[in-house]
């Protein structure tokens, strides 16, 4: 290191002090002090200042130098130049002492200065100043292992260091100078409150060098020192948000439908039923034309637009029948089951139970005329009044049909075969048919006054089987004494007069002529046997046995009755035997075979009907106009009725009708006021024959004739009986 | 049959002994008449067309040839019988005091 | 008598005639329908003990055939409320007894 640098802005003592003590190790040093004004602690009114001092000085200094080097030759080496530099300075001090005694001074020489001639003064002295330090050993010797000898370290180090010291200053065209003052140029710009705090430190480090410095370093404040690099401040600011916004886009997701169903067995099945239904129609449908089916189409929408009311009707039926089973539920069940325990105790004798009642308002007090059970419906029987009503068993609050008619109605009958046909004869005289699978009032045939109508009433009507030619047939019997057979072509009623009922004694008229009297016909019935054999009554008490093959001839007349007879009929089981009732008080058994009666009840009131048991050939039982039921097995006793009941509520009410219905054990009977009540046969009314062991009850017409055969024969031939 | 003869028939089920009311319901279940109050009719209307919808699967699950004809319900107190129709239903409520027998 | 004979006879062919399949409900198109149909048929004749195997195989195969999430029910007797996607429904009989179900839903 070549030159030392020290700070100018160093007190002047201690520079001096620094080289005193140089000076006063006496080392021989060349010592470089290198003045740089440009220094940045240096400011350039301070150089002129000192230039300005330095004017004062340069001649002394160069004059004393000149002098001393010229002409020292007592000048001891290291102490001349030191010397020299010290009076300068004494000198400078003393400047401001008597500066304007500067120029007048004369050249002082020291006491001990020597005087030396021109010639010694210039002569030459040639001194050598070498680099070496003094103090630097010479001869150090070191242990060489590679050579394994003791050498000698020919060079020493020269250079001696008395003085370091590292400064803070910086050149000022260094980059980091220049990067201050760019910063110190940027703060200037900045705010005041910022200088300030500047300023404030800057402040006070200047005022120590103010002391030597004065002026200058007054001036100096002002200038901006470069930041302190490790004096932070931290600034944050909130920057604006941006408002966000959301978008969003759906697209359309692909239709849907909903669809429910049940799977079942029967879903499927009708699904297939339907579709075959479908084929098969398909198939009729493709020779038929187009006109056909638009036809149907018109016909169901005139169908669906109809009431919804009547598609309930059968359902409404149902519910109706439903509702009065439970109503009477006690009576269904006596129907059904009851038995009357009481008849063990009685040996013979029987009761009729009442079941229900029928009876409609709209026929009130209107006398029943007839009843006829249906043969095939068992539950369904007819009532003939002023009008016809149809009651089933499973509904006896209201009957199933009504059917208004103009006249009375005299008579009904139920068709065998077809049982919704029904015959009627009417108070008129005329007759017809219903058909109760039609829903009209209207009857289906109808006789008319051109084509033979009866002229007085017809009291009874009986439907025969049908003609060789198919056709359905029945006849009547009426007061103007004729008896007709009705045919019922396709669409009319054709009558064929079978029977007049002439009587044997005809009249003679007042004016001499011969009027034909003509019995009035009451009733009739055929032989369930030979259907062509029939017995027909009449109000004079006759009974004529009539064929359909002599039309105009009796075949035997029987003078039955005093009065009207009221009611003929042949027994169920035996072809023989048939009874009449009558108005003169009398039931009587006949054998259409022989004159006399075999039996006569008299029941002591006008019989109005009565009826043969269809369960046994010696059964039978009348209803009479003083409101008792009669009921008589021939088998049990022959002289008395097994059973004597007054059926009916109020007194003077007179039963007219009676019927057996032909699968259960009830009858029904009807009075005057228009009320029919059901009854139930007990135990003893309906007694059949006692099983033997091993054998079933025997049944049937070859069991019931022999049986009716041989009470009767009790009656013909007692005596032969009684050995048998 | 008429319509004032179905009329007539209805008229005498609901005026019978013992009968509290009397439903039409259609197939949909809506009660097309009606002799109850409203709220009775809904919900018997309502409750029996599942019942007997139900009760005509179990008939016709076992032989798909075969079909319910009618419902009848015996309860402490009354006695429902129901009339399934093709489209309708008819639903009589009677009382089973007056036809539960004395002895 | 014997007409109602050869009725009675005519009832039991016709119970016995239904097996073939009877679409009940689609709106597919005529040709997914026709091939939807036929793939039940060959199902339900390859897995005519197999419910579960029949429906299976329609379904795998639909996914394949026509893009996925096809649903498939089979069986004797079921009640169903489904959403469906438009023209991907089928609902028919088959053999008399059973019922397929298929429809597409994703």
């Amino acid at each position: 290191m070549d030159s030392l640098y020290f700070n100018l802005n160093h007190p002047k003592e201690k520079t001096n002090n620094i080289f005193k003590n140089i000076f006063q190790r006496g080392s021989m040093i060349l010592v470089a002090i290198k003045a740089d004004f440009n220094w940045v602690r240096m400011p350039f009114s301070n150089i002129a200042k000192s230039d300005r001092t330095g004017k004062k000085n340069p001649s002394p200094i160069s004059a004393r130098r000149s002098s001393s080097i010229a002409g020292g030759p007592r000048l001891k080496p290291g102490s001349v130049v030191p010397r020299n530099i010290a009076s300068v300075r004494d000198d400078g001090e003393q400047d401001d002492d008597d500066a304007n005694a500067w120029d007048n001074r004369a050249l002082l020489k020291p006491d001990d200065q020597l005087n030396l001639t021109e010639a010694e003064l210039k002569e030459e002295i040639t001194r050598i100043l070498k680099a070496n330090n003094p103090n630097a050993p010479q001869n150090i010797v070191r242990f060489n292992y590679k050579e394994k000898m003791y050498k000698l370290i020919p060079h020493v180090e020269q250079l001696a260091i008395h003085f370091q010291m590292d400064g803070n200053l910086i050149p000022v065209d260094s980059e980091e100078a220049k990067r201050q003052l760019m910063m110190k140029k940027d703060d200037e710009n900045s705010p005041e409150s910022e200088s300030e705090v500047v300023n404030a430190e800057t402040e006070v480090k200047p005022t120590e060098e103010e002391d030597e410095d004065g002026n200058k370093r007054v001036a100096g404040q002002k200038e901006k020192k470069p930041a302190n690099q490790f004096n932070f401040s931290d600034r944050a600011s909130q920057t604006y948000n941006n408002p966000s916004r959301d978008r969003g886009e759906m697209t359309e997701p692909p239709p849907r439908l909903n669809f429910s169903s049940n799977a079942t067995q029967w879903e499927i099945f009708d699904a297939y039923l339907e579709d075959y239904e479908q084929q098969q129609k398909s198939k009729e449908k493709k020779p038929s034309s187009k006109t056909l089916e638009k036809q149907k189409v018109k016909k169901t929408n005139q169908a669906d637009q109809g009431d919804d009311m009547l598609k309930v009707a059968k359902s409404a039926k149902i519910l109706e029948r439903m509702v009065n089973q439970n109503t009477f539920d006690e009576i269904a069940l006596d129907f059904k089951y009851y038995e009357d325990d009481a008849d063990d105790f009685r040996d013979q004798e029987g009761t009729l139970l009442p079941l229900w009642k029928f009876a409609c308002d709209k026929a009130k007090k209107l006398s029943v005329t007839s009843l006829t059970w249906n043969k095939k419906y068992t539950d369904l029987f007819a009532q003939s009044k002023g009008l016809i009503l149809l009651y089933s068993l499973k509904n006896p609050s209201y009957p199933e049909f009504i059917y208004y008619t103009e006249s009375g109605v005299m008579s009904l009958d139920f068709h065998s075969d077809y049982p919704h046909l029904i015959a009627a004869g009417f108070y008129d005289g005329s007759v017809a048919v219903y058909n109760t699978a039609e829903s009209t009032q209207v009857p289906k045939y109808t006789s008319s006054a051109r084509n033979g109508k009866h002229t007085d009433p017809v009291w009874q009507v009986k439907w025969q089987k049908d003609d060789l030619d198919g056709n359905m047939n029945f006849f009547s019997v009426s007061s103007d004494g004729r008896v007709v057979c009705w045919t019922l072509a396709k669409s009319e009623l054709l009558f064929t007069d079978v029977v007049t009922l002439s009587l044997e004694n005809s009249l003679e008229s007042p004016d001499g002529g011969i009027v034909a009297a003509l019995g009035c016909g009451t009733c009739f019935d055929f032989n369930k046997q030979q259907d062509q054999i029939f017995l027909v009554c009449t109000e004079e008490g006759k009974v004529h046995k009539c064929s359909k093959s002599y039309t105009n001839q009796f075949l035997d007349t029987f003078d039955a009755h005093h009065m009207a007879v009221y009611s003929v009929v042949w027994n169920s089981f035996h072809p023989k035997i048939y009874l009449t009732c009558s108005a003169d008080w009398t039931v009587k058994i006949w054998d259409h075979t022989c004159k006399d009666p075999l039996f006569t009840y008299d029941l002591g009131s006008a019989v109005g009907d009565a009826a043969w048991a269809p369960y046994s050939s010696t059964v039978f039982a009348a209803v009479t106009a003083d409101g008792k039921v009669f009921v008589f097995d021939l088998n049990i006793n022959k002289y008395e009725p097994i059973c004597e009941q007054i059926v009916v509520q109020k007194k003077k009410t007179k039963l007219t009708h009676i019927a057996f219905n032909s699968k259960y054990p009830i009858i029904i009977v009807g009075d005057d006021r228009g009320n029919i009540t059901s009854l139930k046969l007990s135990p003893n009314l309906r007694k059949k024959p006692k099983e033997k062991k091993g054998q079933e009850a025997p049944k049937g017409p070859e069991y019931e004739i022999p049986k009716l055969d041989k009470i009767l024969s009790l009656v013909r031939d007692p005596e032969a009986a009684s050995k048998q | 049959m008429s319509v004032s003869e179905v009329e007539e028939t209805i008229k005498r089920i609901s005026a019978h002994k013992g009968v509290m009311g009397l439903i039409v319901v259609n197939s949909e279940g809506i009660p097309i008449k009606t002799t109850l109050d409203n709220s009775t009719t809904v919900q018997y209307a309502g409750l029996l067309h599942h019942l007997t919808s139900k009760a005509r699967s179990v008939v016709r699950d076992i032989d798909p040839q075969n079909d319910l004809t009618f419902l009848r319900i015996r309860s402490k107190k009354h006695e429902i019988m129901v009339a399934p129709d093709k489209e309708y239903l008819l639903i009589v409520i009677q009382s089973s005091d007056t036809n539960q027998p004395l002895h | 008598m014997d007409q109602q004979e050869s009725e009675s006879q005519q009832k039991e062919d016709t119970s016995k005639r239904h097996t073939y399949p009877l679409i009940r409900n689609s709106d597919m198109h005529e040709e997914m329908r026709t091939e939807a149909m036929e793939l039940c048929v060959t199902a339900c004749e390859k897995f005519s003990s197999n419910n579960e195997g029949a429906a299976r195989m329609i379904k795998e195969t639909l996914d394949k055939k026509f893009g996925p999430a096809w649903h498939v029910v089979v069986g004797e007797g079921f009640g169903f409320e489904i959403t469906h996607e438009v023209k991907n429904i089928l609902y028919m009989f088959f053999g008399g007894n059973q019922a397929i179900l298929l429809w597409k839903c994703a």
